[in-house]
Protein backbone atom coordinates (compact mmCIF):
# COMPACT_ATOMS: atom_id res chain seq x y z
CA UNK A 1 0.00 0.00 0.00
CA UNK A 2 1.31 3.42 -0.91
CA UNK A 3 1.38 5.76 2.10
CA UNK A 4 0.55 9.38 1.38
CA UNK A 5 3.20 12.02 2.14
CA UNK A 6 0.96 13.77 4.66
CA UNK A 7 0.20 10.51 6.48
CA UNK A 8 3.89 9.60 6.57
CA UNK A 9 4.97 12.96 7.98
CA UNK A 10 2.24 12.98 10.67
CA UNK A 11 2.92 9.40 11.72
CA UNK A 12 6.67 10.18 11.88
CA UNK A 13 6.03 13.24 14.06
CA UNK A 14 3.72 11.19 16.28
CA UNK A 15 6.30 8.42 16.72
CA UNK A 16 9.01 10.99 17.45
CA UNK A 17 6.97 12.57 20.24
CA UNK A 18 5.94 9.19 21.62
CA UNK A 19 9.56 7.97 21.80
CA UNK A 20 10.72 11.26 23.27
CA UNK A 21 7.92 11.15 25.85
CA UNK A 22 8.72 7.57 26.87
CA UNK A 23 12.44 8.36 27.18
CA UNK A 24 11.87 11.28 29.53
CA UNK A 25 8.79 9.63 31.11
CA UNK A 26 6.62 12.60 30.29
CA UNK A 27 2.89 11.88 30.38
CA UNK A 28 2.14 15.18 28.57
CA UNK A 29 4.42 14.43 25.64
CA UNK A 30 3.05 10.88 25.28
CA UNK A 31 -0.48 12.30 25.36
CA UNK A 32 0.12 14.97 22.67
CA UNK A 33 1.81 12.41 20.42
CA UNK A 34 -1.72 11.17 19.59
CA UNK A 35 -2.88 14.56 18.26
CA UNK A 36 -1.57 14.08 14.67
CA UNK A 37 -3.28 10.68 14.61
CA UNK A 38 -6.57 12.33 15.65
CA UNK A 39 -6.43 14.43 12.48
CA UNK A 40 -5.84 11.31 10.41
CA UNK A 41 -8.76 9.58 12.12
CA UNK A 42 -11.32 12.24 11.14
CA UNK A 43 -14.10 10.15 9.57
CA UNK A 44 -15.13 10.73 5.99
CA UNK A 45 -17.79 9.29 3.76
CA UNK A 46 -19.24 10.38 0.44
CA UNK A 47 -22.15 8.55 -1.15
CA UNK A 48 -22.89 9.19 -4.78
CA UNK A 49 -25.77 8.46 -7.14
CA UNK A 50 -26.38 9.09 -10.83
CA UNK A 51 -29.14 11.63 -11.43
CA UNK A 52 -28.87 11.82 -15.19
CA UNK A 53 -26.58 10.40 -17.88
CA UNK A 54 -26.92 10.95 -21.59
CA UNK A 55 -24.96 10.86 -24.83
CA UNK A 56 -25.86 13.26 -27.61
CA UNK A 57 -24.59 13.37 -31.17
CA UNK A 58 -23.99 10.74 -33.84
CA UNK A 59 -21.53 8.02 -33.06
CA UNK A 60 -19.30 7.54 -36.05
CA UNK A 61 -15.59 6.90 -36.17
CA UNK A 62 -13.69 10.19 -35.99
CA UNK A 63 -16.79 12.23 -35.21
CA UNK A 64 -17.51 13.96 -31.93
CA UNK A 65 -20.24 13.21 -29.43
CA UNK A 66 -21.14 14.81 -26.10
CA UNK A 67 -21.48 13.09 -22.74
CA UNK A 68 -23.39 14.70 -19.87
CA UNK A 69 -23.51 13.02 -16.48
CA UNK A 70 -25.04 14.54 -13.38
CA UNK A 71 -24.20 13.04 -10.00
CA UNK A 72 -25.54 13.79 -6.53
CA UNK A 73 -22.91 13.52 -3.80
CA UNK A 74 -23.72 13.48 -0.11
CA UNK A 75 -21.31 13.34 2.81
CA UNK A 76 -17.97 14.73 3.83
CA UNK A 77 -14.68 14.43 1.99
CA UNK A 78 -13.06 14.97 -1.38
CA UNK A 79 -14.77 13.27 -4.28
CA UNK A 80 -13.02 12.49 -7.55
CA UNK A 81 -15.31 11.11 -10.23
CA UNK A 82 -14.03 9.83 -13.55
CA UNK A 83 -16.13 8.56 -16.41
CA UNK A 84 -14.04 5.76 -17.82
CA UNK A 85 -13.54 5.74 -21.58
CA UNK A 86 -12.18 2.88 -23.69
CA UNK A 87 -8.66 3.32 -25.03
CA UNK A 88 -9.84 4.16 -28.55
CA UNK A 89 -11.62 7.32 -27.41
CA UNK A 90 -10.07 10.74 -27.07
CA UNK A 91 -11.47 13.66 -25.12
CA UNK A 92 -11.72 16.72 -27.36
CA UNK A 93 -13.36 19.29 -25.12
CA UNK A 94 -13.89 19.42 -21.36
CA UNK A 95 -12.77 16.68 -18.99
CA UNK A 96 -14.10 13.25 -18.18
CA UNK A 97 -12.96 13.62 -14.57
CA UNK A 98 -13.97 16.11 -11.89
CA UNK A 99 -13.01 16.67 -8.27
CA UNK A 100 -15.09 18.36 -5.58
CA UNK A 101 -14.80 19.03 -1.87
CA UNK A 102 -18.10 17.69 -0.54
CA UNK A 103 -19.54 19.06 2.66
CA UNK A 104 -23.17 18.07 2.98
CA UNK A 105 -24.71 17.83 -0.49
CA UNK A 106 -23.17 18.71 -3.83
CA UNK A 107 -24.19 18.40 -7.49
CA UNK A 108 -21.33 17.09 -9.59
CA UNK A 109 -21.48 17.41 -13.36
CA UNK A 110 -19.21 15.61 -15.82
CA UNK A 111 -19.57 17.12 -19.26
CA UNK A 112 -17.20 16.61 -22.16
CA UNK A 113 -16.92 16.02 -25.87
CA UNK A 114 -15.12 12.89 -27.04
CA UNK A 115 -14.19 11.30 -30.33
CA UNK A 116 -14.16 7.53 -30.96
CA UNK A 117 -11.30 6.37 -33.14
CA UNK A 118 -12.42 2.81 -33.70
CA UNK A 119 -15.70 1.09 -34.54
CA UNK A 120 -17.40 -1.19 -32.08
CA UNK A 121 -20.01 -1.47 -29.39
CA UNK A 122 -18.80 0.06 -26.15
CA UNK A 123 -20.12 -0.04 -22.65
CA UNK A 124 -19.60 3.42 -21.15
CA UNK A 125 -21.46 2.79 -17.93
CA UNK A 126 -18.46 2.75 -15.56
CA UNK A 127 -17.86 5.80 -13.38
CA UNK A 128 -14.89 5.42 -11.06
CA UNK A 129 -15.25 7.26 -7.75
CA UNK A 130 -12.30 8.04 -5.56
CA UNK A 131 -13.29 9.24 -2.11
CA UNK A 132 -10.47 11.01 -0.35
CA UNK A 133 -10.02 11.91 3.27
CA UNK A 134 -10.63 15.69 3.68
CA UNK A 135 -6.96 16.09 4.62
CA UNK A 136 -5.82 13.73 1.82
CA UNK A 137 -4.62 11.09 4.26
CA UNK A 138 -6.48 8.08 2.84
CA UNK A 139 -8.67 7.21 -0.08
CA UNK A 140 -11.20 4.58 -1.03
CA UNK A 141 -12.31 3.49 -4.46
CA UNK A 142 -15.84 2.79 -5.56
CA UNK A 143 -17.67 2.29 -8.78
CA UNK A 144 -20.94 3.65 -10.09
CA UNK A 145 -22.93 2.46 -13.07
CA UNK A 146 -24.72 4.81 -15.43
CA UNK A 147 -26.86 3.43 -18.18
CA UNK A 148 -24.66 4.42 -21.11
CA UNK A 149 -23.84 2.41 -24.20
CA UNK A 150 -22.54 3.51 -27.54
CA UNK A 151 -22.32 1.89 -30.94
CA UNK A 152 -19.60 3.43 -33.05
CA UNK A 153 -19.94 2.85 -36.77
CA UNK A 154 -17.89 3.69 -39.79
CA UNK A 155 -19.30 6.69 -41.62
CA UNK A 156 -20.46 5.53 -45.06
CA UNK A 157 -18.43 7.02 -47.88
CA UNK A 158 -21.21 7.70 -50.35
CA UNK A 159 -20.35 8.19 -53.96
CA UNK A 160 -21.90 11.44 -55.03
CA UNK A 161 -21.03 11.33 -58.75
CA UNK A 162 -19.40 8.88 -61.13
CA UNK A 163 -18.51 10.09 -64.62
CA UNK A 164 -19.68 7.80 -67.42
CA UNK A 165 -16.76 7.64 -69.81
CA UNK A 166 -16.80 5.29 -72.80
CA UNK A 167 -13.97 2.80 -72.90
CA UNK A 168 -12.81 -0.52 -71.59
CA UNK A 169 -14.46 -1.24 -68.26
CA UNK A 170 -12.03 -1.32 -65.38
CA UNK A 171 -14.47 -3.09 -63.16
CA UNK A 172 -15.55 -6.66 -63.93
CA UNK A 173 -19.02 -5.86 -62.60
CA UNK A 174 -21.11 -3.64 -64.82
CA UNK A 175 -24.11 -2.23 -63.03
CA UNK A 176 -26.43 -4.02 -65.46
CA UNK A 177 -24.96 -7.50 -64.92
CA UNK A 178 -27.70 -9.92 -63.98
CA UNK A 179 -27.94 -12.54 -61.29
CA UNK A 180 -27.42 -16.22 -61.97
CA UNK A 181 -30.06 -17.36 -59.53
CA UNK A 182 -33.29 -15.84 -58.33
CA UNK A 183 -36.93 -15.48 -59.32
CA UNK A 184 -37.40 -15.94 -63.09
CA UNK A 185 -38.65 -12.83 -64.87
CA UNK A 186 -40.37 -12.44 -68.25
CA UNK A 187 -37.29 -11.84 -70.45
CA UNK A 188 -36.56 -14.94 -72.54
CA UNK A 189 -32.96 -16.16 -72.49
CA UNK A 190 -32.80 -19.65 -74.12
CA UNK A 191 -34.36 -23.11 -74.52
CA UNK A 192 -32.64 -25.90 -72.59
CA UNK A 193 -33.15 -29.52 -71.54
CA UNK A 194 -35.66 -30.21 -68.81
CA UNK A 195 -34.20 -30.96 -65.39
CA UNK A 196 -36.25 -32.36 -62.52
CA UNK A 197 -37.75 -29.51 -60.53
CA UNK A 198 -38.42 -27.20 -63.48
CA UNK A 199 -42.01 -25.88 -63.38
CA UNK A 200 -44.30 -27.49 -65.96
CA UNK A 201 -45.49 -24.06 -67.14
CA UNK A 202 -41.99 -23.41 -68.55
CA UNK A 203 -42.09 -26.52 -70.81
CA UNK A 204 -41.81 -25.50 -74.45
CA UNK A 205 -44.10 -28.09 -76.10
CA UNK A 206 -43.19 -27.20 -79.68
CA UNK A 207 -39.47 -27.64 -79.06
CA UNK A 208 -40.21 -30.84 -77.10
CA UNK A 209 -42.12 -32.26 -80.04
CA UNK A 210 -39.32 -31.34 -82.44
CA UNK A 211 -36.48 -32.76 -80.32
CA UNK A 212 -38.34 -35.73 -78.86
CA UNK A 213 -37.36 -34.85 -75.29
CA UNK A 214 -38.62 -32.39 -72.74
CA UNK A 215 -37.36 -28.86 -73.35
CA UNK A 216 -38.04 -25.83 -71.20
CA UNK A 217 -37.83 -22.06 -71.67
CA UNK A 218 -35.16 -20.34 -69.61
CA UNK A 219 -35.95 -16.78 -68.51
CA UNK A 220 -33.64 -14.14 -67.13
CA UNK A 221 -33.91 -14.10 -63.36
CA UNK A 222 -34.79 -10.91 -61.57
CA UNK A 223 -32.17 -9.06 -59.63
CA UNK A 224 -28.62 -8.08 -60.23
CA UNK A 225 -25.42 -9.96 -59.95
CA UNK A 226 -24.20 -10.97 -56.52
CA UNK A 227 -21.07 -9.52 -54.95
CA UNK A 228 -19.09 -11.51 -52.40
CA UNK A 229 -16.57 -9.60 -50.33
CA UNK A 230 -13.69 -11.42 -48.67
CA UNK A 231 -12.25 -9.27 -45.92
CA UNK A 232 -8.92 -10.51 -44.67
CA UNK A 233 -8.79 -10.12 -40.87
CA UNK A 234 -5.63 -12.07 -40.18
CA UNK A 235 -3.05 -10.89 -37.65
CA UNK A 236 -0.84 -9.24 -40.26
CA UNK A 237 -3.69 -6.86 -41.13
CA UNK A 238 -3.38 -5.11 -37.76
CA UNK A 239 0.04 -3.66 -38.57
CA UNK A 240 0.08 0.08 -37.95
CA UNK A 241 -1.71 2.29 -35.46
CA UNK A 242 -4.55 0.76 -33.47
CA UNK A 243 -6.97 3.36 -34.82
CA UNK A 244 -5.82 3.29 -38.44
CA UNK A 245 -4.33 0.10 -39.79
CA UNK A 246 -4.88 -2.29 -42.68
CA UNK A 247 -7.78 -3.99 -40.93
CA UNK A 248 -9.59 -0.75 -40.05
CA UNK A 249 -9.12 0.47 -43.62
CA UNK A 250 -10.41 -2.87 -44.93
CA UNK A 251 -13.48 -2.64 -42.71
CA UNK A 252 -14.18 0.86 -43.95
CA UNK A 253 -13.88 -0.27 -47.57
CA UNK A 254 -16.10 -3.31 -46.96
CA UNK A 255 -18.75 -1.17 -45.30
CA UNK A 256 -18.75 1.36 -48.12
CA UNK A 257 -18.82 -1.30 -50.85
CA UNK A 258 -21.62 -3.22 -49.13
CA UNK A 259 -23.69 -0.06 -48.90
CA UNK A 260 -22.99 0.84 -52.53
CA UNK A 261 -23.95 -2.54 -53.96
CA UNK A 262 -26.93 -3.17 -51.68
CA UNK A 263 -28.38 0.26 -52.39
CA UNK A 264 -28.19 -0.62 -56.11
CA UNK A 265 -30.09 -3.86 -55.69
CA UNK A 266 -27.17 -6.32 -55.73
CA UNK A 267 -26.98 -9.31 -53.45
CA UNK A 268 -23.98 -8.91 -51.20
CA UNK A 269 -22.23 -11.66 -49.27
CA UNK A 270 -19.38 -11.37 -46.80
CA UNK A 271 -16.64 -13.63 -45.54
CA UNK A 272 -14.38 -12.40 -42.78
CA UNK A 273 -11.20 -14.41 -43.15
CA UNK A 274 -9.69 -14.93 -39.73
CA UNK A 275 -12.97 -14.82 -37.82
CA UNK A 276 -14.74 -17.64 -39.69
CA UNK A 277 -17.72 -15.39 -40.37
CA UNK A 278 -19.75 -16.10 -43.53
CA UNK A 279 -22.84 -14.19 -44.61
CA UNK A 280 -24.44 -15.60 -47.77
CA UNK A 281 -25.48 -13.11 -50.45
CA UNK A 282 -28.75 -11.38 -49.88
CA UNK A 283 -30.37 -8.08 -50.73
CA UNK A 284 -31.88 -5.26 -48.73
CA UNK A 285 -31.35 -3.17 -45.66
CA UNK A 286 -31.44 -6.14 -43.31
CA UNK A 287 -28.46 -7.67 -45.07
CA UNK A 288 -26.59 -4.39 -44.81
CA UNK A 289 -27.42 -4.25 -41.10
CA UNK A 290 -26.16 -7.81 -40.67
CA UNK A 291 -22.93 -6.92 -42.46
CA UNK A 292 -22.54 -3.79 -40.33
CA UNK A 293 -22.98 -5.78 -37.13
CA UNK A 294 -20.40 -8.34 -38.20
CA UNK A 295 -17.95 -5.59 -39.13
CA UNK A 296 -18.37 -4.05 -35.68
CA UNK A 297 -17.22 -7.28 -34.09
CA UNK A 298 -14.20 -7.93 -36.27
CA UNK A 299 -11.03 -8.78 -34.39
CA UNK A 300 -7.78 -10.05 -35.85
CA UNK A 301 -7.53 -13.85 -36.08
CA UNK A 302 -5.81 -16.61 -38.00
CA UNK A 303 -7.29 -18.35 -41.03
CA UNK A 304 -6.03 -19.31 -44.45
CA UNK A 305 -7.64 -17.37 -47.32
CA UNK A 306 -7.83 -20.53 -49.43
CA UNK A 307 -9.55 -22.45 -46.66
CA UNK A 308 -12.08 -19.63 -46.21
CA UNK A 309 -12.74 -19.74 -49.97
CA UNK A 310 -13.17 -23.54 -49.87
CA UNK A 311 -15.80 -23.14 -47.14
CA UNK A 312 -17.92 -20.94 -49.39
CA UNK A 313 -17.06 -22.62 -52.69
CA UNK A 314 -20.41 -24.37 -53.09
CA UNK A 315 -22.41 -21.19 -52.68
CA UNK A 316 -19.98 -19.25 -54.87
CA UNK A 317 -20.47 -21.76 -57.70
CA UNK A 318 -24.25 -21.26 -57.42
CA UNK A 319 -24.26 -17.48 -57.29
CA UNK A 320 -21.30 -16.86 -59.61
CA UNK A 321 -20.72 -13.54 -57.84
CA UNK A 322 -18.07 -10.91 -58.29
CA UNK A 323 -15.42 -11.73 -55.73
CA UNK A 324 -13.81 -8.75 -54.07
CA UNK A 325 -10.85 -9.74 -51.91
CA UNK A 326 -9.51 -7.08 -49.56
CA UNK A 327 -6.14 -8.23 -48.34
CA UNK A 328 -2.37 -7.84 -48.26
CA UNK A 329 -1.36 -10.18 -51.11
CA UNK A 330 2.26 -10.41 -49.92
CA UNK A 331 1.00 -12.29 -46.86
CA UNK A 332 -2.26 -13.95 -47.91
CA UNK A 333 -1.08 -15.22 -51.32
CA UNK A 334 -4.50 -15.16 -53.05
CA UNK A 335 -3.17 -16.83 -56.26
CA UNK A 336 -4.90 -20.17 -55.53
CA UNK A 337 -8.24 -18.45 -54.95
CA UNK A 338 -7.81 -16.40 -58.13
CA UNK A 339 -7.01 -19.53 -60.19
CA UNK A 340 -10.03 -21.40 -58.86
CA UNK A 341 -12.23 -18.38 -59.46
CA UNK A 342 -11.01 -18.01 -63.04
CA UNK A 343 -11.48 -21.71 -63.69
CA UNK A 344 -15.10 -21.34 -62.58
CA UNK A 345 -15.42 -18.15 -64.68
CA UNK A 346 -15.98 -16.01 -61.64
CA UNK A 347 -14.75 -12.43 -61.88
CA UNK A 348 -12.25 -11.57 -59.18
CA UNK A 349 -11.13 -8.17 -58.00
CA UNK A 350 -8.37 -7.72 -55.47
CA UNK A 351 -7.93 -4.63 -53.35
CA UNK A 352 -4.30 -4.83 -52.26
CA UNK A 353 -3.75 -2.64 -49.24
CA UNK A 354 -0.41 -1.00 -48.75
CA UNK A 355 0.95 1.29 -46.11
CA UNK A 356 4.08 2.90 -44.82
CA UNK A 357 6.62 0.35 -43.64
CA UNK A 358 9.00 1.35 -40.86
CA UNK A 359 12.55 0.04 -40.78
CA UNK A 360 15.95 0.54 -42.34
CA UNK A 361 16.19 1.31 -46.04
CA UNK A 362 17.33 -2.11 -47.14
CA UNK A 363 14.53 -3.91 -45.30
CA UNK A 364 11.92 -1.51 -46.65
CA UNK A 365 13.17 -1.98 -50.22
CA UNK A 366 13.25 -5.74 -49.86
CA UNK A 367 9.72 -5.76 -48.50
CA UNK A 368 8.57 -3.54 -51.36
CA UNK A 369 10.15 -5.95 -53.88
CA UNK A 370 8.36 -8.91 -52.31
CA UNK A 371 5.10 -7.01 -52.35
CA UNK A 372 5.54 -6.04 -56.01
CA UNK A 373 6.34 -9.64 -56.88
CA UNK A 374 3.18 -10.87 -55.11
CA UNK A 375 1.08 -8.33 -56.97
CA UNK A 376 2.83 -9.15 -60.24
CA UNK A 377 1.70 -12.76 -59.94
CA UNK A 378 -1.88 -11.51 -59.84
CA UNK A 379 -1.70 -9.71 -63.20
CA UNK A 380 -4.49 -11.89 -64.65
CA UNK A 381 -7.06 -10.29 -62.38
CA UNK A 382 -8.04 -6.76 -61.63
CA UNK A 383 -5.84 -5.50 -58.78
CA UNK A 384 -6.27 -2.13 -57.17
CA UNK A 385 -3.43 -1.08 -54.89
CA UNK A 386 -4.57 1.20 -52.14
CA UNK A 387 -2.69 3.17 -49.50
CA UNK A 388 -4.44 2.80 -46.14
CA UNK A 389 -3.80 6.44 -45.29
CA UNK A 390 -5.75 7.70 -48.30
CA UNK A 391 -9.48 8.46 -48.02
CA UNK A 392 -11.62 5.49 -49.00
CA UNK A 393 -14.08 7.58 -51.03
CA UNK A 394 -11.76 7.69 -54.02
CA UNK A 395 -11.14 3.96 -53.91
CA UNK A 396 -14.86 3.19 -54.12
CA UNK A 397 -15.11 5.27 -57.26
CA UNK A 398 -12.29 3.17 -58.76
CA UNK A 399 -13.83 -0.14 -57.76
CA UNK A 400 -17.26 0.58 -59.15
CA UNK A 401 -16.32 3.10 -61.82
CA UNK B 1 0.22 28.74 2.36
CA UNK B 2 3.82 29.71 3.13
CA UNK B 3 2.59 32.76 5.06
CA UNK B 4 0.07 30.69 7.06
CA UNK B 5 2.73 28.13 7.92
CA UNK B 6 5.19 30.90 8.82
CA UNK B 7 2.65 32.43 11.21
CA UNK B 8 1.94 29.03 12.76
CA UNK B 9 5.67 28.29 13.14
CA UNK B 10 6.36 31.67 14.76
CA UNK B 11 3.38 31.26 17.12
CA UNK B 12 4.61 27.78 18.13
CA UNK B 13 8.12 29.01 18.79
CA UNK B 14 6.79 31.93 20.87
CA UNK B 15 4.71 29.45 22.91
CA UNK B 16 7.76 27.19 23.37
CA UNK B 17 9.96 30.16 24.40
CA UNK B 18 7.29 31.28 26.90
CA UNK B 19 7.36 27.79 28.42
CA UNK B 20 11.18 27.87 28.43
CA UNK B 21 11.13 31.26 30.22
CA UNK B 22 9.14 29.68 33.05
CA UNK B 23 11.44 26.65 33.22
CA UNK B 24 14.85 26.02 34.85
CA UNK B 25 16.41 26.96 31.50
CA UNK B 26 15.93 30.64 32.44
CA UNK B 27 18.50 30.17 35.21
CA UNK B 28 21.20 28.86 32.89
CA UNK B 29 20.81 31.03 29.74
CA UNK B 30 19.37 34.50 29.06
CA UNK B 31 15.93 33.67 27.60
CA UNK B 32 15.80 36.86 25.53
CA UNK B 33 18.41 35.26 23.29
CA UNK B 34 15.94 32.47 22.50
CA UNK B 35 13.85 34.95 20.50
CA UNK B 36 16.62 34.83 17.88
CA UNK B 37 15.29 31.37 17.03
CA UNK B 38 12.29 33.07 15.42
CA UNK B 39 14.50 33.75 12.40
CA UNK B 40 14.61 30.02 11.60
CA UNK B 41 11.11 29.67 10.05
CA UNK B 42 11.82 32.75 7.90
CA UNK B 43 15.07 31.15 6.76
CA UNK B 44 13.18 27.94 5.93
CA UNK B 45 10.72 29.92 3.89
CA UNK B 46 13.51 31.72 2.01
CA UNK B 47 15.02 28.33 1.26
CA UNK B 48 11.64 27.35 -0.26
CA UNK B 49 11.03 24.75 2.44
CA UNK B 50 7.98 24.34 4.62
CA UNK B 51 8.47 27.04 7.34
CA UNK B 52 7.02 24.64 9.92
CA UNK B 53 8.83 21.42 9.15
CA UNK B 54 9.95 18.62 11.50
CA UNK B 55 13.22 20.44 12.54
CA UNK B 56 11.18 23.39 13.87
CA UNK B 57 8.96 20.97 15.80
CA UNK B 58 12.06 19.30 17.28
CA UNK B 59 13.37 22.73 18.28
CA UNK B 60 10.08 23.69 19.94
CA UNK B 61 9.89 20.34 21.74
CA UNK B 62 13.50 20.77 22.95
CA UNK B 63 12.59 24.11 24.52
CA UNK B 64 9.54 22.60 26.21
CA UNK B 65 11.45 19.51 27.34
CA UNK B 66 13.30 21.45 30.06
CA UNK B 67 9.92 22.21 31.61
CA UNK B 68 8.75 18.61 31.08
CA UNK B 69 11.83 17.35 32.98
CA UNK B 70 10.52 18.96 36.16
CA UNK B 71 7.81 16.25 36.26
CA UNK B 72 9.96 13.46 34.79
CA UNK B 73 10.55 10.36 36.90
CA UNK B 74 13.44 9.40 34.63
CA UNK B 75 15.16 12.73 35.28
CA UNK B 76 14.84 12.45 39.07
CA UNK B 77 16.09 8.86 38.96
CA UNK B 78 19.11 10.17 37.05
CA UNK B 79 19.71 12.72 39.84
CA UNK B 80 19.43 9.86 42.37
CA UNK B 81 22.04 7.94 40.39
CA UNK B 82 24.38 10.97 40.45
CA UNK B 83 23.83 11.27 44.19
CA UNK B 84 24.62 7.57 44.68
CA UNK B 85 27.79 7.88 42.57
CA UNK B 86 29.08 10.61 44.83
CA UNK B 87 28.09 13.77 42.94
CA UNK B 88 25.92 14.89 45.80
CA UNK B 89 26.47 18.62 45.30
CA UNK B 90 25.33 18.80 41.70
CA UNK B 91 22.54 16.31 42.32
CA UNK B 92 21.09 18.32 45.22
CA UNK B 93 21.49 21.61 43.32
CA UNK B 94 19.65 20.33 40.22
CA UNK B 95 16.97 18.76 42.36
CA UNK B 96 16.33 22.04 44.16
CA UNK B 97 16.23 24.01 40.89
CA UNK B 98 13.91 21.65 38.95
CA UNK B 99 11.61 20.95 41.88
CA UNK B 100 10.92 24.67 42.21
CA UNK B 101 9.55 24.84 38.61
CA UNK B 102 7.19 21.84 38.79
CA UNK B 103 3.98 22.32 36.83
CA UNK B 104 2.07 21.27 33.71
CA UNK B 105 2.50 22.74 30.20
CA UNK B 106 -0.03 20.48 28.45
CA UNK B 107 -2.03 23.36 26.95
CA UNK B 108 1.03 24.97 25.35
CA UNK B 109 2.27 21.58 24.12
CA UNK B 110 -1.15 20.83 22.63
CA UNK B 111 -1.11 24.22 20.89
CA UNK B 112 2.33 23.54 19.39
CA UNK B 113 1.40 20.07 18.12
CA UNK B 114 -1.98 21.18 16.73
CA UNK B 115 -0.33 24.04 14.84
CA UNK B 116 2.36 21.69 13.53
CA UNK B 117 -0.27 19.25 12.30
CA UNK B 118 -2.30 21.99 10.60
CA UNK B 119 0.87 23.32 8.94
CA UNK B 120 1.89 19.88 7.66
CA UNK B 121 -1.55 19.04 6.28
CA UNK B 122 -2.10 22.43 4.63
CA UNK B 123 1.39 22.34 3.07
CA UNK B 124 0.77 18.93 1.47
CA UNK B 125 -2.82 19.76 0.54
CA UNK B 126 -2.07 22.94 -1.37
CA UNK B 127 -0.31 21.32 -4.30
CA UNK B 128 -2.67 18.36 -4.51
CA UNK B 129 -5.83 20.45 -4.41
CA UNK B 130 -4.44 22.83 -7.02
CA UNK B 131 -3.80 19.83 -9.23
CA UNK B 132 -7.39 18.67 -8.73
CA UNK B 133 -8.79 22.13 -9.34
CA UNK B 134 -10.41 22.36 -5.90
CA UNK B 135 -10.59 25.65 -4.02
CA UNK B 136 -8.48 25.60 -0.82
CA UNK B 137 -11.00 27.68 1.13
CA UNK B 138 -13.36 24.97 2.42
CA UNK B 139 -10.74 22.33 3.25
CA UNK B 140 -8.78 24.97 5.20
CA UNK B 141 -11.86 26.04 7.14
CA UNK B 142 -12.57 22.39 8.03
CA UNK B 143 -8.92 21.86 9.01
CA UNK B 144 -8.97 24.96 11.20
CA UNK B 145 -12.23 23.88 12.83
CA UNK B 146 -10.85 20.41 13.64
CA UNK B 147 -7.69 22.07 15.01
CA UNK B 148 -9.74 24.37 17.31
CA UNK B 149 -11.85 21.43 18.57
CA UNK B 150 -8.73 19.37 19.33
CA UNK B 151 -7.03 22.34 21.03
CA UNK B 152 -10.09 23.03 23.21
CA UNK B 153 -10.99 19.49 24.22
CA UNK B 154 -7.74 17.52 24.14
CA UNK B 155 -6.26 19.03 27.35
CA UNK B 156 -9.53 18.31 29.17
CA UNK B 157 -9.49 14.72 27.94
CA UNK B 158 -5.78 14.28 28.70
CA UNK B 159 -6.11 15.57 32.25
CA UNK B 160 -9.10 13.36 32.99
CA UNK B 161 -8.32 11.29 36.05
CA UNK B 162 -8.61 7.75 34.73
CA UNK B 163 -6.96 6.48 37.91
CA UNK B 164 -10.02 7.42 39.93
CA UNK B 165 -12.39 5.34 37.80
CA UNK B 166 -13.45 1.82 38.96
CA UNK B 167 -11.21 -0.92 37.51
CA UNK B 168 -14.14 -2.81 35.97
CA UNK B 169 -15.04 0.27 33.93
CA UNK B 170 -11.45 0.68 32.72
CA UNK B 171 -11.37 -3.02 31.76
CA UNK B 172 -14.55 -2.67 29.71
CA UNK B 173 -13.22 0.49 28.07
CA UNK B 174 -10.01 -1.33 27.11
CA UNK B 175 -11.99 -4.24 25.67
CA UNK B 176 -14.20 -1.92 23.60
CA UNK B 177 -11.16 -0.07 22.25
CA UNK B 178 -9.48 -3.37 21.31
CA UNK B 179 -12.60 -4.52 19.44
CA UNK B 180 -12.85 -1.13 17.71
CA UNK B 181 -9.19 -1.37 16.66
CA UNK B 182 -9.76 -4.89 15.24
CA UNK B 183 -12.79 -3.64 13.30
CA UNK B 184 -10.89 -0.63 11.91
CA UNK B 185 -7.93 -2.78 10.88
CA UNK B 186 -10.19 -5.39 9.28
CA UNK B 187 -12.06 -2.84 7.19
Amino acid sequence: MKVRAVTRSLVCASLLMLTWGILITSYELVAVSFIPLLFLAVPYRVSCSVVEAKISGDCYVGEEFRVDIRLRALGFGILKAMHELPEHFEVVEGQNAVARFVLGGEDVRISYVARPMRRGKYDLSRIVLEMEHPFLAWKTLEELRANLEIEVRQRLRRITRIDTVRGVARSPIPDVDLSKIGVPGTDFREIRDYVPGDPMRFVNWKATARRGKLMVNQYEVEGKKAVWIFLDANDYMTYGKSVRNYLECGIEITNALAYHFISRGHKVGLTIVGNGVVLYPDVGKRQFKRIGEELMRVEAGKEDLKRAFENCKKMISIYKPLLIIITRPEYSNPMDVVSEGMRARIPVQIIALKGKVEGDDFAVRLFELLRRSAIGRLRRVNVIEWDVEKPVRRLIARVVG
Amino acid sequence: MRILNLILAEASLILAINVAEKSPLAIFIPTKLLYLLLILPVAFMLLRRNPFDIPILILALSLVTVKLLTNSEAFYSLLDALYYLGYTGISEYLNSVFSAYKGSCLVQLTGIVVMFTIAQISWRMEEKLKELGIDMKYPLVVLGAVGVVVFLFFPILAEFRFKELPLIFLGLLGLCLTLLAIYVLAT
